[in-house]
């Protein structure tokens, strides 16, 4: 007891506090892949790298990100968590990461063979 | 009837505003400000009004404010909302982009409860998330929840997809039907879910009433915007008076075909599949 504050009891934060969804889903299309974390997905053109969609999400940044990000090349792109405010936005950097990730692994493979 | 689309415009600082824009292809036209249609409230906003024109009804209001995720716009929303609407009386209201505030749409559900009449309420995107957050959404009569929004809906104590459990997760899109089942225990949801995916399912208290899966368009998914445009078309198929049942299913075959007829790529761009939203129409409702 410390300045006559009783406490009640006595928890482990790292126990009781939740963290936010860090697991990417892929869905491949062919030529194109499709990232998912949370409600939030984002695809990309296997060959150049190119952003060709973003969707799902409900925080008002995800429009605002799709109108900053599509269109560009995701080792130009910026990290939507850099840009964005929201957990939608939180979600999809962790999808762009992986996406990012799946894109330069590719094109190691692709220069070694 | 009287139709009301409410959500935030990704545009920072923009006023806030409510009217009926015009419709000009690619764009919307609200006052002197020229808005491109790109994912979100505007595509939802454009699905509806296309959808209400082709039934030859009333156009439906737009009431919006810009936000690009700093909350500032929403709290007017929020506000704005909750304000006015006793004088502006939609028979339809339907909410769509906002930062999910639990307090505000407290505010905003306990105005709604008191109204009478009460408008059909339909709620998507981050509307959803706060009313669901809140445990208020059975002020709605319908949530639009995709396969990931659905395990957030499932999880009890989630306020965010972000922070829903992982095993619901894991599960989502390859067990929608699991979800179902488990959203029967979850308190403050509305009568009927709309959840669209691959498989999209109209669920009325807990049991599934149709399951609609033709035609098949498995690039509509990675589209951003096509969960909207079903929003939207929902959204008129009301203020044009059918039934909710039925209106959720036509949302869906006509949103399909909208999407079948764009002959999509995952490049495609959401408004390819508004503009073929009356002929999907004439399709399915054989007009």
């Amino acid at each position: 007891m410390e300045n006559g504050v009783q406490y009640s009891d006595i928890v482990d934060a790292v126990k009781v506090s939740t963290k936010p969804l860090d697991i990417v889903k892929k869905v491949d299309y062919g030529d194109t892949i499709m990232f998912r974390c949370g409600s939030m997905k984002i695809t990309i053109d296997k060959r150049d790298g190119i952003i060709l969609n973003i969707s799902g999400g409900g925080c008002p940044d995800v429009p605002y990100l799709f109108l900053q990000l599509v269109g560009k090349k995701i080792f130009e792109a910026k990290n939507p968590t850099s840009i964005g405010y929201s957990l939608c936005a939180y979600s999809l950097g962790k999808a762009f990461e992986e996406a990012l990730k799946f894109y330069e692994n590719s094109g190691r493979r692709n220069s070694s063979s | 009837m009287k139709t009301l689309v409410a959500g935030t415009v990704p545009v920072d600082k923009f006023p806030y505003y409510v009217g009926t824009p015009s419709f000009e292809g690619k764009n919307l036209v609200l006052g002197q400000k020229v808005l491109p249609i790109g994912m979100g409230t505007l595509s939802l906003y454009s699905a509806a009004y296309l959808t209400i024109a082709h039934l030859k009804g009333e156009p439906p209001t737009l009431m919006t404010v810009g936000d690009v995720g700093k909350a500032d716009g929403s709290r007017i929303l929020y506000q704005k909302i909750t304000e006015e609407i006793e004088e502006l009386k939609p028979n339809v209201l339907t909410l769509h982009y906002v930062m999910p505030i639990i307090t505000l749409v407290r505010a905003l559900a306990l105005k709604l409860q008191k109204i009478n009449p009460k408008p059909i309420v339909v709620a998507d995107a981050g509307f959803m998330y706060a009313f669901k957050a809140s445990k208020m959404g059975h002020v709605c009569n319908i949530f639009t929840p995709d396969p990931g929004e659905m395990a957030f809906l499932a999880d009890k104590d989630a306020v965010h997809p972000a922070y829903l459990e992982r095993h619901l997760f894991e599960i989502d899109s390859t067990s929608v039907e699991s979800l179902i089942e488990k959203v029967k225990d979850v308190e403050g949801l509305p009568k009927m879910l709309v959840v669209k995916g691959a498989i999209d399912y109209i669920v009325l208290d807990g049991r599934i009433l149709f399951k609609i899966d033709d035609p098949m368009v498995p690039y509509l998914e990675p589209i951003g915007g096509t969960g909207d445009t079903l929003t939207g078309i929902l959204t008129g198929l009301i203020a044009h008076g059918l039934p909710l049942e039925k209106a959720a299913y036509y949302a869906c075959k006509i949103n399909r075909i909208a999407g079948q007829l764009s002959n999509p790529t995952p490049k495609t761009r959401v408004n390819e599949i508004i503009s073929n939203i009356p002929k999907a129409i004439d399709l399915v409702l054989k007009i």
